[in-house]
C-alpha cells in the first residue's frame, strides 16, 4: 500500500510540471504588453523598452519558461502582481484558506446530504420517496449554479433579510455560499448513489442475501451500500473541480477573497502571474485530492487493491464531466 | 475479361451487402428512438428542445419588439401584458432579448460540444490508433490538461484568446477535448484488434482512411450520450463565463451576459436575473433527460 502511495505521489511531479508548462504558455499567448500594464500609458517609449528588457520579456520563449520554472519551484515564488507590486504567493497563501473552506464543506455537506438521498431514492423506487429527490437532484444538476446563488440571496437576504447578501464575518456569513457551491454536489451525488446503488441491488448476490433470510438493513447497508459507493467515490473528485470552478463564481458573487475571486478580478484587469498563480495553485490542490480519491478507492475496492502493480492512474478522467 | 467480370462480381456482392448495412442501422436507429418515445421524461425533453429550436429560429418573427431596440422612457418596467418579461435598464424588452437569446445559447452549447467532440475525436483516435509513444504522449498531456479543474481551464484560455461569441465557442470546445479524446481512445482500444480493422490494414487500405471509415464511426456510439450531456454543461459553462465577464458579453442578448447585466438591478428588479436563470435551467434540464433518455434507450443492459 505504502509503495502505491508513493508511486501515485511521483506520478504528480510531471502532471504539476505539465500545468506549470501549459499555463505560462498560455498566458504567454496572450496579445499585449506586460510593460503596459505596470507602467499604465503615459510612460516614455524607453522605459517600456527599459522594464521589458529588466523583466527578460525579450526572452525567447524557452528561456522564460525555464526562468518561471525555477522561480516557482526552486524559489517558491510565483511572481509580484503587476499591478500592486505584491507577491503573488502571498496573496495565495492569505485567500487559500477561504476556498478550502468553501469547496471542502461543500463536499461535506455534499456528501453527507446527497449520498443518503440517493441511497433513500434507489430503496424506494418507484414511489414519491423516489421521484421527489429525483426531480429535486435533476433540476439541482440544471440549474447554473451562480444562479441558484443569486436566487438564494433574492430571497434570503433582499425579502426576508435573515442573512447577509455578501461579504466575510460570523458563520452566517458562509451559509448562502456553501448551500449554494453544494447544491450540484448534492445533486449530482444523488443521482449517481441511486444508479449505481439500483445496479447493485439487482445484482445475484443480494439476491443470495435475501434469500438466506437476512434482514433487508443489512443487505442494504451491509452488502448493498459499500459496492454502489465505488463509482461515488470515483466521481468526489470531479465533484470537487466542479466546485472549484464554481467556487470562483461563488467567490464572485458573495465578495469572499478567495483564489477564486482574486483571479476573476486579475483576469479582468490582465494581471498575469497572479492569474497563472491561481491555475497553479487551484490545479496542485485538485491534483492531491485525486490521488486521495484514488488511495480511498484502492483501499476500498479490493478489484484494485489486487492489482497494484498494474495502472490505475486514469481517474482524472472523471474531472470533466 | 475476366478481372472485369470479377470486379463486377464483386460489386454484385457488396452492393445488397451494404444495402442491408444501411436498412439494419436505420433499424437500429428506430429502435432507439422507440424506447427513447417510451419514457416520458425524454418525451419531456424532447418536446421542450423541440419549442427552443423553434424559438430560436423564429425568435425575430414571434416577438413584435426590436431586441435591439433602446426605449430609455420604458426602462426597468415590471413584468406587464405589454412586456411580458420586463424591460431592461435601457429599456429594452427582454422577452425579445430571452427569445433570440435562445438562438445565441443553443448555438453555443451545440456549435462547442461539436467542435469538442470533433477536436477530442481526432486526437483520441491518433492516439488510440497508433499507440506507443504517441499514445503515451497524448495521454500524459490529457492529464495534464484534465488535472486543472474544468471551469478554471476555461477562465485561463479565455483568457488568452479573449471574450465574444466565437472565442467563447472555441474556449468551451478545448476544455472539452481532452475528456472527448479519452473516452474515444479507451472505446478505440476495445475495437483496435478486431478482424475487420486488421482486414482493412491487410488490403492496404491507409491510415486515414481506417481511422475515419472503421474505427471512429464503431467507436463513437457511447459519445452520443456524452454529447447530449454535454450540450447542457457547455451552455452552463458558457454562462458561467459570461457572468465573469470572460465571454459573450453585452449587447449580445446571450442569458449569461443578460444576468450580468441583471446582477446589478438584483435588489430593484429582481426579474431580469430572474427569467434568463429560468431559461437556462430548462435548456439544461430538457439536454439532460434527453441524454438521460438516450443513455438507457442505447444501453442494452438496463433494458428491463
Amino acid at each position: 500500500m505504502g509503495k502505491y502511495i508513493v508511486r501515485r505521489l511521483l506520478l504528480l511531479i510531471p502532471v504539476i510540471i505539465g500545468v506549470t508548462i501549459i499555463i505560462f504558455t498560455l498566458m504567454y499567448l496572450v496579445p499585449g504588453d506586460p510593460a503596459h500594464s505596470i507602467l499604465g500609458s503615459g510612460a516614455e517609449p524607453w522605459e517600456y523598452e527599459e522594464l521589458r528588457e529588466k523583466m527578460g520579456l525579450n526572452d525567447p520563449y524557452i528561456m522564460q519558461l525555464v526562468r518561471y520554472i525555477k522561480q516557482v519551484y526552486i524559489d517558491f515564488n510565483l511572481g509580484n502582481s503587476y499591478l500592486t507590486g505584491v507577491s503573488v504567493s502571498g496573496e495565495l497563501f492569505y485567500r487559500l484558506p477561504k476556498t478550502l473552506t468553501l469547496s471542502f464543506i461543500g463536499m461535506f455537506v455534499s456528501i453527507s446530504v446527497g449520498i443518503p438521498m440517493g441511497v433513500s431514492s434507489a430503496v424506494h423506487r418507484g414511489t414519491w420517496r423516489d421521484y421527489v429527490p429525483l426531480t429535486i437532484a435533476l433540476f439541482g444538476v440544471s440549474m447554473p449554479g451562480f444562479w441558484f446563488a443569486l436566487m438564494l440571496v433574492l430571497l434570503f437576504s433582499v425579502k426576508l433579510g435573515w442573512l447577509p447578501p455578501y461579504g466575510l464575518g460570523g458563520i452566517e456569513y458562509w451559509i448562502l455560499p456553501i448551500i449554494s457551491s453544494s447544491l450540484h454536489g448534492i445533486s449530482n451525488l444523488a443521482r449517481q448513489t441511486r444508479s449505481s446503488m439500483l445496479e447493485v441491488l439487482g445484482s445475484d448476490y443480494i439476491v443470495m442475501a435475501r434469500a438466506k433470510g437476512m434482514p433487508e438493513r443489512s443487505v442494504i447497508y451491509k452488502h448493498a451500500f459499500p459496492n454502489a459507493l465505488i463509482p461515488v467515490i470515483n466521481i468526489l473528485g470531479g465533484t470537487l473541480a466542479f466546485s472549484f470552478g464554481g467556487g470562483m463564481l461563488t467567490e464572485t458573487i458573495f465578495s469572499i477573497p478567495g483564489v477564486g475571486y482574486y483571479m476573476v478580478k486579475s483576469v479582468n484587469q490582465r494581471d498575469y502571474p497572479a492569474v497563472q498563480g491561481g491555475v497553479l495553485l487551484l490545479s496542485v490542490v485538485f491534483s492531491f485530492v485525486m490521488v486521495l480519491t484514488d488511495i480511498v478507492m484502492a483501499m476500498v475496492d479490493p478489484r484494485i487493491k489486487a492489482q497494484f502493480a498494474s495502472r490505475t492512474a486514469k481517474k482524472v478522467k472523471e474531472a470533466k464531466s | 475479361m475476366s478481372d472485369k467480370s470479377s470486379k463486377t462480381l464483386n460489386r454484385q456482392n457488396t452492393e445488397p451487402k451494404s444495402e442491408n448495412k444501411a436498412v439494419k442501422k436505420q433499424n437500429q436507429a428506430l429502435i432507439v428512438f422507440k424506447r427513447l418515445i417510451q419514457r416520458p421524461t425524454a418525451v419531456i425533453g424532447m418536446v421542450i428542445v423541440a419549442v427552443l429550436l423553434f424559438v430560436a429560429i423564429f425568435a425575430e418573427v414571434l416577438t413584435p419588439y426590436d431586441y435591439t431596440k433602446i426605449d430609455v422612457l420604458n426602462a426597468n418596467l415590471s413584468p406587464s401584458l405589454a412586456h411580458p418579461a420586463g424591460t431592461d435598464s435601457v429599456g429594452r424588452d427582454i422577452l425579445a432579448r430571452l427569445m433570440m437569446g435562445t438562438r445565441y445559447s443553443l448555438t453555443l452549447g451545440v456549435c462547442s460540444t461539436l467542435l469538442g467532440t470533433l477536436l477530442g475525436c481526432i486526437v483520441g483516435c491518433v492516439a488510440g490508433f497508433f499507440g506507443g509513444t504517441v499514445d503515451e504522449v497524448i495521454m500524459r498531456l490529457c492529464d495534464v490538461i484534465q488535472s486543472i479543474p474544468g471551469m478554471v481551464l476555461n477562465v485561463a484560455v479565455a483568457c488568452a484568446i479573449g471574450t465574444g461569441f466565437w472565442n467563447c465557442i472555441l474556449v468551451l470546445s478545448i476544455g472539452g477535448i481532452a475528456g472527448n479524446a479519452r473516452m474515444l481512445r479507451a472505446n478505440i482500444l476495445k475495437i483496435r484488434d478486431m478482424e475487420y480493422v486488421e482486414a482493412a490494414e491487410v488490403v492496404n487500405c491507409s491510415n486515414v482512411k481506417i481511422m475515419v471509415k472503421h474505427l471512429v464511426p464503431n467507436a463513437f456510439a457511447p459519445m452520443i450520450v456524452g454529447m447530449s450531456m454535454g450540450i447542457g454543461g457547455q451552455i452552463m459553462a458558457a454562462s458561467g463565463l459570461a457572468y465573469l465577464g470572460l465571454g459573450v458579453s453585452q449587447p449580445t442578448p446571450e442569458w449569461g451576459a443578460m444576468l450580468s447585466d441583471g446582477r446589478n438591478y438584483l435588489t430593484k428588479y429582481p426579474w431580469m436575473c430572474i427569467f434568463p436563470g429560468v431559461l437556462i435551467m430548462i435548456t439544461v434540464l430538457a439536454a439532460n433527460l434527453l441524454g438521460d433518455g438516450l443513455r438507457d434507450a442505447l444501453d442494452p443492459k438496463l433494458k428491463k
